[in-house]
């Protein structure tokens, strides 16, 4: 006997230069086909037909949509924790093909995936001034979306890339705005006193989750996308932070500090079902394959000198049933990673 | 060694090759959908041989498909000896069935 319930088998072709690469997906014990597919791409880009071909079996044996064909960006930290440089990234999802999009001499946070994986939005503290800048990644270049008043947090682009939402603080106040992307018009979601940080839509792009310390402690909300209507949903012991939805709708990934503890989980957006996956010393930022079944994030490990030895920050993939936690090898430390939808 | 192998492997391709289209056309429709939350605790095992040509491509790409569905946790590739083994073993089982 075989041992498997499904074979794939197939043939490559060098077409000078250009790959077509033909396979077949095979149900074992009624010997039918299930699947017939050929890929053509240059012969730079083999893994990617690995990929797209991975994305097929996995839709056509478990019938919903796989997350190979996708990338992660990140923050690649390296240096001393008091000199740390922070470069943006980018890598396929299982870790390969990484490179370095900045080279270091400005610092880069929360990099963001655009929803048609071409663009990544981020902060930067170049020149010492908080700004959020919009980086193509068919040009290598990066543009500046807007320099706010005090300090920029957390910008992420809506379902449909035209606004980056972000939040930002005066006056120990932090509040949620609304940035048209081709206009550049600001629009204020949030207002009164509180820190309202880490603003994320749901896929249709008609509600925001954010985190908010204006009950008290930091815990999760939900408001309509145009403001107003915010409800509480996190109830657990502890504070609630970088809360995001799932590109399916059905779930909000968080992360919880508890009695010293990280955690990332998942709940329902009205706030049910609350589930801890993972914990550690340190660990946050969550993000989802495209499909809401894995979680991407970065988990930390305790520094032992005063000096920061021993500290390391590496990138994680979690189940969203919480089983099957691997580490994403990457070239230097990695934190904050974005996951991007399927390219194509 | 080596050459054996892979005949023997497209020999077994060959007569999976020869299902007649409409077992295949059926095989398409009804798309063999595995439920998710049993293969949750239980991973599909799938065999994913080298595909054939391309120099070492034909490996390469077979090795990255292996490991995506591994990691994803619901796929189990099977050792790719013990399937070739098997492969070689195929057109004879199919011959003796359609009795030629």
């Amino acid at each position: 006997m075989i041992g498997a319930n499904a074979l794939v088998t197939g043939r490559v072709e060098d077409q000078g230069g250009r790959l077509r690469v033909e396979f077949r997906l095979w149900d074992v014990l009624p010997e039918q086909q299930i699947q017939g597919t050929a890929f053509t791409a240059p012969a730079a880009q083999w893994r990617r037909i690995a990929h797209l071909i991975s994305d097929v079996i996995y839709e056509r044996l478990l019938g919903e949509k796989g997350y190979f064909d996708t990338r992660i960006v990140y923050v690649a930290e390296s240096g001393p924790r008091d000199r740390r440089t922070r470069r943006l990234a980018i890598m396929d999802q299982d870790g390969e093909n990484n490179r370095f999009l900045t080279d270091g001499s400005f610092q880069v946070l929360s990099p963001r995936f655009h929803p048609n994986a071409q663009q990544i939005v981020f902060m930067s503290y170049f020149q010492n001034t908080p700004r959020v800048y919009l980086f193509d990644l068919n040009s290598g270049r990066s543009e500046v979306l807007g320099q706010f008043p005090g300090m920029t947090l957390s910008p992420r682009f809506s379902p449909d890339g035209r606004t980056v939402v972000l939040s930002y603080a005066r006056n120990n106040d932090a509040n949620i705005v609304a940035v048209d992307v081709g206009s550049r018009s600001q629009r204020q979601l949030t207002s009164g006193t509180g820190l309202d940080v880490s603003p994320c839509y749901n896929p249709d792009g008609t509600q925001i989750v954010f985190n908010s310390d204006r009950g008290g402690d930091q815990q999760l909300y939900v408001m309509d996308a145009g403001g107003g209507g915010a409800r509480r949903i996190s109830f657990g012991r502890g504070r609630y932070a970088t809360p995001v939805w799932s590109p399916r709708g059905d779930l909000i990934a968080f992360t919880r500090i508890s009695g010293g503890q990280f955690g990332i989980g998942v709940m329902r957006p009205d706030g049910s079902g609350e589930r801890i996956l993972s914990e550690g010393w340190g660990m946050e930022g969550p993000t989802f394959a495209p499909n809401g079944r894995v979680l991407a994030f970065y988990r930390e490990s305790q520094a032992r000198g005063a000096r920061g030895e021993g500290y390391s920050a590496r990138l994680s993939q979690i189940d969203i049933t919480g089983f099957n936690e691997r580490q994403i090898v990457t070239p230097t430390d990695a934190t904050d990673p974005s996951w991007s939808p399927l390219l194509a | 060694m080596m050459t054996t192998d892979r005949r023997g492997l497209i020999l077994g391709g060959a007569a999976l090759l020869t299902v007649p289209a409409a077992a295949r056309a059926q095989g398409s429709s009804q798309g063999a959908v595995i439920d998710i939350t049993r293969a949750r605790t239980d991973p599909i095992p799938i065999a994913v041989p080298a595909l054939a040509g391309g120099g070492g491509r034909g490996a390469d790409i077979a090795r990255v498909i292996q490991a995506n569905l591994r990691n994803s946790g619901l796929f189990r590739p099977v050792d790719n000896a013990a399937f070739i083994q098997s492969a070689r073993q195929r057109p004879r089982r199919r011959a003796s069935r359609t009795g030629g």
